[in-house]
């Protein structure tokens, strides 16, 4: 039986992301990542270079999307070309290699600022605290993952969590953070 | 400054949401209180804490989905033998019937080069897109009797058929850049443009 799902237009994508609907990200891959992946291995990049941008890339339009930080004034796929193009043009140059002139026919959007998404900690430090926040309850996880990931408001993240009141939340964020802070001196002494 | 108004412009601070004058106030308070000082350090590596945590898992889960994705490819390719064994035979059909349509009733239309019935699925192929080849990017076509498209390109193009992105018959298809093609006829993407997507090799 053949299936059909029809392609999602760029504001059907920004919803799917936001959602973080599977077929949203399938998409992603069928239509938006293939040119800059080329891009990548045409000028020096390894397979793995363009599979980890190409990631990254998404990471990076997931956190615009979901902080409210993304305006769509060009196609998805250009955006996503220009940030895949920031970030290689930084592992490039790391490597020794310059990336040729062939798509300053793109039209590509400006984008000014260094594109840098880390994903493992960079210390013990780090890796403590990442496994400490693993170990919170679901509702310290919420609150947390949506005031300092997603840039949520108290306002807004109370409407979300219809139990807490913005009073309680403020009060749960606290103990939250106490919480945490126990359990990391606690894992920093184990390890 | 008491505690609980640090703390609520230290929730400002990280939402970026200070007034000038409010991160003065911010700013001396920290100077003036080791421990107001304390509360930002530690919300500054909650901060980072927190993203590393969620990027993980958002990793793992794109992962997870691009592998489901990839899986599927391959599945289509292993179904689609058949298909691509009588392609040559349906274009050597196709172009016998074009040119016996030209030399009955030559199109009006210089640029419509192909009409016919069929239905289109578009799958990203690997290839080259970068540098030179830019300019031959490729798309290509394959017939099915339920549907109509028409290309005024000039050069090859290839469509890949999967059985994920079925465009309604009666569609007509209309190369508008190297890699992108307009829909006509589509009940419900009348007049936007689908991107043809390559895939490096």
């Amino acid at each position: 039986m053949i299936k059909s799902i029809a392609p999602y237009n760029d504001s059907q994508l920004i919803d799917g992301i936001k959602r973080r609907d599977a077929e949203a990200f399938k998409q992603l891959y069928r239509f938006h990542t293939g040119a800059f992946k080329a891009m990548i291995l045409n000028n020096g990049g390894t397979q793995t270079d363009a599979d980890e941008i190409e990631q990254l890339v998404i990471i990076h339009l997931y956190e615009k999307v979901i902080t409210g930080d993304f305006k769509l004034t060009a196609k998805l796929s250009t955006y996503m070309y220009s940030v895949a193009r920031n970030m290689w043009l930084k592992r490039a140059s790391k490597k020794n290699l310059t990336l040729s002139s062939d798509d300053d026919t793109l039209n590509l959007p400006e984008i000014s600022e260094e594109i840098e998404i880390q994903i493992d900690p960079k210390d013990d430090e780090e890796e403590i605290l990442v496994k400490s926040i693993a170990n919170l309850g679901d509702t310290c996880k919420q609150i947390l993952t949506k005031f300092y990931y997603e840039k949520k408001n108290m306002r807004t993240i109370s409407n979300e969590l219809p139990d807490l009141t913005e009073d309680n939340l403020r009060k749960r964020k606290y103990k939250c953070m106490q919480q945490l802070k126990k359990i990391f001196e606690q894992k920093k002494q184990h390890e | 400054m008491n505690k609980a108004t640090f703390l609520e412009l230290l929730d400002k601070h990280l939402l970026g949401t200070l007034s000038s004058a409010e991160r003065d106030l911010f700013e001396q308070a920290k100077k003036d209180n080791p421990d107001f000082q304390n509360e930002y350090d530690m919300a500054v590596n909650v901060e980072k804490g927190v993203t590393l945590y969620n990027r993980q898992n958002l990793l793992n889960e794109i992962n997870e989905i691009r592998d489901d994705y990839n899986n599927e490819q391959s599945t289509e390719k292993k179904r689609t033998p058949l298909i691509r064994r009588i392609i040559p035979y349906a274009v050597a059909a196709s172009i016998a019937l074009l040119i016996g349509l030209f030399l009955l009733n030559p199109p009006s239309d210089p640029k419509l080069l192909y009409t016919s019935t069929m239905d289109i699925r578009i799958l990203p192929k690997e290839g080259n897109i970068g540098g030179g080849a830019k300019k031959s990017r490729q798309v290509e076509f394959y017939h099915h009797p339920k549907a109509q498209y028409f290309t005024e390109d000039d050069t090859t193009i290839k469509v890949y058929l999967t059985d994920k992105t079925w465009i309604n018959p009666n569609v007509k298809l209309e190369k508008v850049g190297s890699n992108t093609l307009k829909l006509k006829n589509h009940p419900d993407k009348q007049g936007q443009s689908l991107t043809v997507p390559l895939q490096s090799e």
